[in-house]
């Protein structure tokens, strides 16, 4: 388990870092009940509902989040369910077309910004980040919960105006259809979407503060983990771009209610500026869906090939400039709009610059695997996974920032095919192999491992088969968002809701095995994988105060080869060397 | 006629190519696929290859693993780069070529409504739900809504362009292929978004000749009848130039000064505005000052002429705009005779035919338009 | 180094200087890291806040270029006095809040109380002018879903010209649309006519006096307004309409970003208030902590910024 020692090599190396090897793990036995597990933890710490409600811890938050964000996955899977259903005959099978689109609209609105937003952040982020670090909770605990909150009643509400009469605007609600023509509860929909939209800032902001502030001596930028260089550069993003949407969506929702008329042409109002100012925020918002889950596979890639990540600075940097460049791109959703050919010209180069760092991630991530010591557990499953479907959403974006193809790919099935690739090939693959890396640490117990490939197996192949003939169908001309479509199609459809069954399923399997594991799976301990981080080396579950004493820091990130060697290799590339003790207090 | 563009282009996996930018745009798309492909295949079989050599406990050599390579990580970041840049320059090229209208490109007006096209020819034929063309020849669309943005696209002339409200857009093609292609809009506007649509009908010069020569049978496909025959466009807005008394102001003559400023020889000159601004009359300019003559008044003028913004649709302002261009000093306008009085003329521009306003009920399809659209028939 | 330890010019632990002691939370190692936590915490905040005003002025900006004429013709409604008393309210308020974070910072309760309540004046007289300045523009008829620009304009001339008689005996019947034909020369000296006293952009009297509501093309009647004129048949006046239109949407962003900013001023009075109230109370949080004060202060600062930026923008156009 401390699993080093299957490593056949002239370099046995026990990292001690690695090992349960810290002051809160060598208790002795009055610290463990008789299965193992200790004996107070950050679960058991209180009982009552009110503890929970009003927790101000932030592993407790991550639970609360993870409770509901599951649920919302559910709702917008059942959502498109009935959209796959309906697809499998060009004349449809039960729904009107009203119903169909609400249907759709609700699928996109819940997950993109009810799951996909707050997913690895909210959960796994709010869990790990203060653990990774060495800080005893985020910067503004009671902030945090106040995300929560928030998060749960945007939720409501959107709930509420999907589940009373629905929304079919699209997650887009492009002008004037959704300001002036919609009759559904817009307006009520996107009032939740804002108040779920401070969810995220509130987040965001705790994050930035305590990656800049509380870190652990010693701990200096370029010694914290990948996936937390992942998660500050989401942070910024997610700082800079929500409140635009936030503000545009409330002019939506004025234009609805007040009649102001800010993007109605009656009155002068441009409907294209909507589609800009939307986009400003939506097209970095995507990078705030992706950027952790290319975050975590740091996590999971070093893990199971016990090495430190290749070009760990070119990678951290990379995460800096998808923030940055991801700002620059928004255009490229509007190239078949009244936008002037040459502004158009600038955001199709730039959308082909923005491919580049996210290569950088996936280049270097193999190159981690060449002479390390690769363990093929479900998390590398997902780990694997997650490359090759992201490599092909990435590819296939180079259709859309390319204009001549866009003209004609545009809002048809390709950009759907593209989007799923990249947003669950990538991002909830993702956020499976994230929960399943850290489910011992947050629970103190291991699921099964037999299932848990099954399940990532399960979903690569029922993602593939959904996803892969709509690139095809959208070649084809087949455009999105349609109810009725041309017969011509229905070959594509129909292997497309047939693989969806099989996704399905590859997402049902886990909530099983994982609530299983809960009463019946093996007592992890502190470390089961043998990873290296300060996360490890705190007992699972943690205690509520994280660390008995905040551990100073001299070692490197991912420090799974002797400390000289990585000091010696980073003194002669002379970038991020530790020599150059940065303080902690950046 | 033509070919049902259910048959394939040259593979399965592309449609028929019928317009001049068509082939262009497979050729890059091609190119990106094998780029795409060869990338994929490398990360996979680098990715499963490494995975597998190097799996926990194999014997092989892990000494003097490196972490960091700064010239490795230029030179897999650089090449792809250059690739991806190579790709932009080329696609911008092709892209520009849809921005680059031929002076002889006939243009065609397309009004997008929820849930219907209506197209209009400069000749004066009017369809609603479909396009006749003749191949080969230049076509420029000026598209406009009358309500929310919609969005014009022909899978086999891989065009599309949003069509919105309050300003026109526009693009050109040349078909190159006899045949019947599908026509889809491609921006969610509602409910019929999926109904809203029909077929583009690329006909050989001949053929295209007889159809418009077979003046008078309606336009039945669709459900929506709308009446085509000899009057020209220009026709139709001398009578509404004639209803509106426009002439009250704007004298036929090019010297008189009337209460407004002649019209004669107006469309392509360069305008002052009162405001300084210079401006082209083109079509927008003129759909502009029907619709705000303050904003456009005329420097030296004063203002007095009223807005005709909800007293004229869309319809009508092509059409007298279509007037207006044939007003010249050489030759006077023509006012046909119409075979119905001018108030009639204006077709229902009423939607296609779905009418369910309940919302679990499953979708009516037996309805006009879903199978003219979908199902097959004439 | 903390402001405390800068003020005090020593350890945490000395009590010079009347600093006082703050109690430092459990997930802080010491009291510098949460005073600059906090510190950077309220600073990401405000980001957040320009991002959200900025789509804003993102709208404000392009709108004034698409119609220039619009937002100089609009300006006049907007009274040039009462926003330059706001903005100086504002500005007295912003110091007597710096004042309170130093006397939050030494411990003088009643100090600080007592320049927390001159801050709140301060915002409740900034809220009655703009309470003023948003009820003159409900009787006026530049309210939002109320709109009706004829109406505004009338009133305007009716308070710069005191008198609405004079200017229409003197327009020659010769000059109102429909009644005869007129030359050119004549329709332009009645536009200038009317353009000296009025602004360039601005619609003629005659069009003034008429409705905003729409007369249709068949009704062939001449409509008499109060004022005796005769207006044109054809249709609504076009200049009023169209001006009306962009008007609108002038006054929309007007509302909108001038109601946000007023609603960032009474958020800010509410925790002014609750701050005042917990020092009431001696309550822990404020009497042994600065910090909740000088973060009020960060945030009534920025809001001060933004109307630093709003008042030219909207009121001192020309």
């Amino acid at each position: 388990m401390e699993g080093n020692d299957n490593l056949m090599s002239v370099q046995t190396y026990d990292s001690p870092h690695g090992a349960a090897r810290s002051a809160s793990a060598d208790h002795g036995d009055e610290q463990e009940n008789s299965e193992g597990m200790p004996r107070f933890h950050y679960l058991n710490a209180a009982h009552t509902i009110k503890s929970w409600l009003l927790t101000t811890d932030h592993k407790r938050i991550a639970i609360l989040y993870l409770i509901s964000i599951s649920i919302f996955f559910l709702l917008g899977g059942a959502a498109i369910g009935a959209v796959r259903i309906e697809l499998t005959s060009p004349k449809g099978q039960f729904l009107s077309s009203e119903a169909y689109n609400k249907m759709f609209s609700a699928h996109g609105i819940i997950m993109v910004f009810l799951f996909l937003v707050p997913s690895i952040p909210a959960t796994i982020g709010n869990f790990v980040l203060p653990l990774m670090i060495g800080a005893r909770d985020l910067a503004f605990p009671r902030l945090n919960l106040l995300s929560w909150y928030l998060y749960m009643i945007g939720g409501a509400l959107v709930l509420g105006a999907l589940a009373f009469g629905g929304v079919d605007a699209g997650w887009t609600f492009y002008t004037p259809y959704s300001s002036v023509y919609s009759d559904t509860n817009v307006a009520i929909a996107l009032i939740g979407v804002f108040i779920a939209g401070f969810s995220s800032i509130t987040t965001g902001l705790n994050f930035i503060v305590t990656v800049h502030k509380m870190r652990a001596p010693g701990m200096t930028w370029f010694r914290i983990p990948l996936f937390i260089w992942a998660m500050y550069a989401t942070s910024v993003i997610i700082i800079l771009g929500t409140p635009v949407v936030a503000i545009t969506l409330l002019l939506v929702v004025l234009e609805r209610t007040l009649h102001i008329g800010i993007f109605s042409p009656e009155l002068g109002g441009d409907p294209v500026l909507f589609q800009h100012m939307f986009w400003f925020y939506s097209h970095p918002a995507v990078y705030i869906m992706m950027l952790p889950g290319l975050g975590v596979i740091n996590e999971l890639i070093a893990a199971n090939t016990k090495k430190r990540i290749f070009g760990y600075s070119f990678v951290a940097f990379s995460s800096i400039a998808i923030a940055v460049f991801g700002f620059l791109v928004w255009g490229h959703h509007m190239f078949a709009t009244s936008q002037s050919m040459y502004s158009s010209m600038v955001f199709s180069v730039i959308s082909f610059l923005v491919a580049v760092p996210s290569a950088i991630k996936v280049f270097n991530w193999l190159a981690t695997m060449y002479k390390g010591s690769v363990e093929f557990s479900a998390t590398m499953y997902y780990a694997l996974s997650f490359i090759g479907l992201f490599t092909i959403g990435g590819l296939t974006g180079l259709f859309l920032a390319s204009l001549a193809t866009d003209i004609h790919l545009t809002a048809t099935y390709f950009v759907v095919a593209h989007f799923h690739y990249i947003m669950v090939g990538g991002s909830l693959t993702g956020y499976m192999g994230a929960l399943h890396f850290w489910w011992p640490k947050m629970t103190g117990r291991l699921y099964p491992e037999g299932p848990a490939k099954l399940s990532a197996i399960v979903l690569f192949i029922g993602f593939n088969l959904t996803f892969f003939p709509q690139f095809i169908a959208g070649y084809l001309g087949m455009p999105r968002r349609y109810h009725f479509y041309a017969p011509e199609y229905q070959v594509w459809q129909q292997m497309s809701s047939a693989g969806s069954s099989i996704l399905a399923i590859g997402m049902i399997i886990p909530l099983f095995y994982f609530i299983w594991s809960l009463k019946y799976g093996k007592v992890a301990g502190p470390n089961p994988w043998g990873a290296v981080g300060l996360e490890w080396n705190i007992p699972s579950p943690p205690p509520t105060h994280n660390f008995d004493t905040i551990p100073v820091v001299t070692w490197e990130a991912y420090e799974y080869q002797p400390h000289e060697e990585i000091e010696a290799e980073l003194d002669r590339e002379s970038i991020g060397a530790p020599s150059s003790a940065q303080g902690a207090s950046v | 006629m033509g070919e049902q563009s259910t048959a394939f282009g040259s593979t399965p996996l592309v449609p028929i190519a019928a317009s001049s930018y068509a082939n262009d745009v497979d050729t890059l798309f091609w190119v990106l696929l094998a780029l795409t492909v060869f990338f994929t295949v490398i990360v996979f079989t680098v990715g499963i290859a490494l995975a597998v050599y190097y799996r926990r406990g194999s014997k092989v050599d892990r000494s003097r693993a490196i972490g960091h390579n700064t010239l490795l990580e230029v030179g897999w970041s650089l090449p792809p780069l250059l690739l991806g840049l190579g790709v932009f320059v080329w696609s911008a090229k092709v892209y520009t070529q849809a921005y680059s209208v031929p002076k002889n490109a006939k243009e065609i007006f397309v009004i997008g409504k929820q849930w219907m096209w209506h197209m209009q020819h400069s000749n004066g034929i009017r369809e609603n739900n479909e396009l006749h063309i003749p191949v080969g020849e230049p076509v420029k669309m000026v598209m406009i809504s009358q309500d929310v943005i919609h969005a014009f696209y022909v899978p086999e002339f891989r065009l599309q362009r949003h069509v919105e409200p309050g300003a026109y857009t526009t693009f050109w093609f040349t078909p190159t292929r006899v045949g019947k292609y599908h026509l889809f809009c491609n921006m969610y506007c509602g409910t019929q978004h999926s109904e809203m649509g029909g077929w583009v009908y690329v006909q050989s010069k001949a053929d295209y000749n007889k159809w418009v020569s077979s003046a008078s049978h309606p336009v039945a496909i669709g459900g929506i009848e709308s009446p085509r025959g000899s009057i020209t466009g220009a026709q139709r807005g001398a009578a509404l130039y004639e209803r509106f008394q426009c002439v009250s102001c704007h004298s036929p003559e090019a010297t008189q000064r009337g209460r407004g400023p002649s019209l004669v020889g107006l469309f392509g000159k360069t305008r002052q505005l009162a405001s300084g601004k210079k401006v082209l009359a083109d079509n927008g300019y003129l759909r502009n000052v029907l619709y705000y003559p303050t904003e456009y008044a005329l420097a030296g003028w004063a203002q007095g002429m009223p807005s005709y913004k909800g007293v004229m649709n869309e319809e009508d302002v092509l059409e007298i705009n279509a007037y207006i261009k044939t007003l010249s000093d050489a030759k006077p306008a023509t006012t046909g005779q119409p075979d119905n009085a001018p108030g009639a003329i204006h077709p229902p521009l009423n939607s296609g035919g779905v009418d369910d306003k309940e919302g679990a009920r499953a979708a009516n399809t037996d309805n006009q338009q879903w199978r003219f659209m979908y199902g097959g028939e004439r | 180094m903390s402001l405390r330890a800068a003020i005090a010019g020593n350890t945490p632990s000395s009590s010079h200087g009347g600093v006082i002691e703050q109690p430092v939370s459990h997930q802080f190692e010491d009291i510098d890291q949460q005073n600059e936590c906090y510190i950077v915490g309220m600073w990401t905040f405000l980001v957040t806040e320009i991002m959200f005003f900025g789509a804003f002025f993102l709208a404000y900006s392009l709108y004034r270029t698409l119609y220039p004429a619009t937002y100089l013709d609009c300006h006049r409604f907007l009274s040039i006095p009462l926003g330059a008393t706001n903005t100086g309210v504002l500005l007295l308020s912003s110091w007597a809040m710096v004042m309170a974070v130093v006397s939050a910072q030494h411990g003088r309760k009643g100090g600080m109380i007592g320049w927390l309540v001159l801050v709140l004046l301060c915002s409740m007289g900034f809220l009655g002018i703009k309470a003023v300045e948003y009820s003159s523009k409900f009787r006026e008829g530049l309210w939002v879903g109320d709109f009706n620009y004829a109406k505004a304009n009338r009133e305007w001339i009716k308070e710069e010209k005191g008198d609405e008689g004079e200017p229409f005996a003197q327009t020659p019947l010769a000059a109102i649309p429909g009644a005869a034909p007129m030359t050119g020369a004549d329709t332009a000296k009645l536009y200038h006519h009317e353009a000296k006293r009025v602004f360039p952009y601005y619609p003629t009297v005659q069009e003034l006096a008429a409705d905003y509501r729409y007369t249709t093309p068949d009704t062939k009647e001449l409509t008499k307004t109060e004022a005796g004129v005769y207006t044109s048949y054809t249709g609504p006046p076009s200049a009023v309409e169209t001006a009306s239109k962009r008007a609108q949407l002038f006054f929309s962003i007007y509302f909108g970003m001038t109601g946000l900013h007023a609603l960032h001023i009474i958020i800010g009075m509410m925790m002014m208030l609750t701050i005042i109230g917990l020092r009431l109370k001696d309550h822990p949080s404020v009497t042994l902590d600065y910090m909740p004060t000088e973060l009020v202060g960060l945030y009534w600062h920025f809001v001060d910024l933004v109307w630093i930026f709003l008042f030219p923008l909207m009121y001192l156009i020309s």
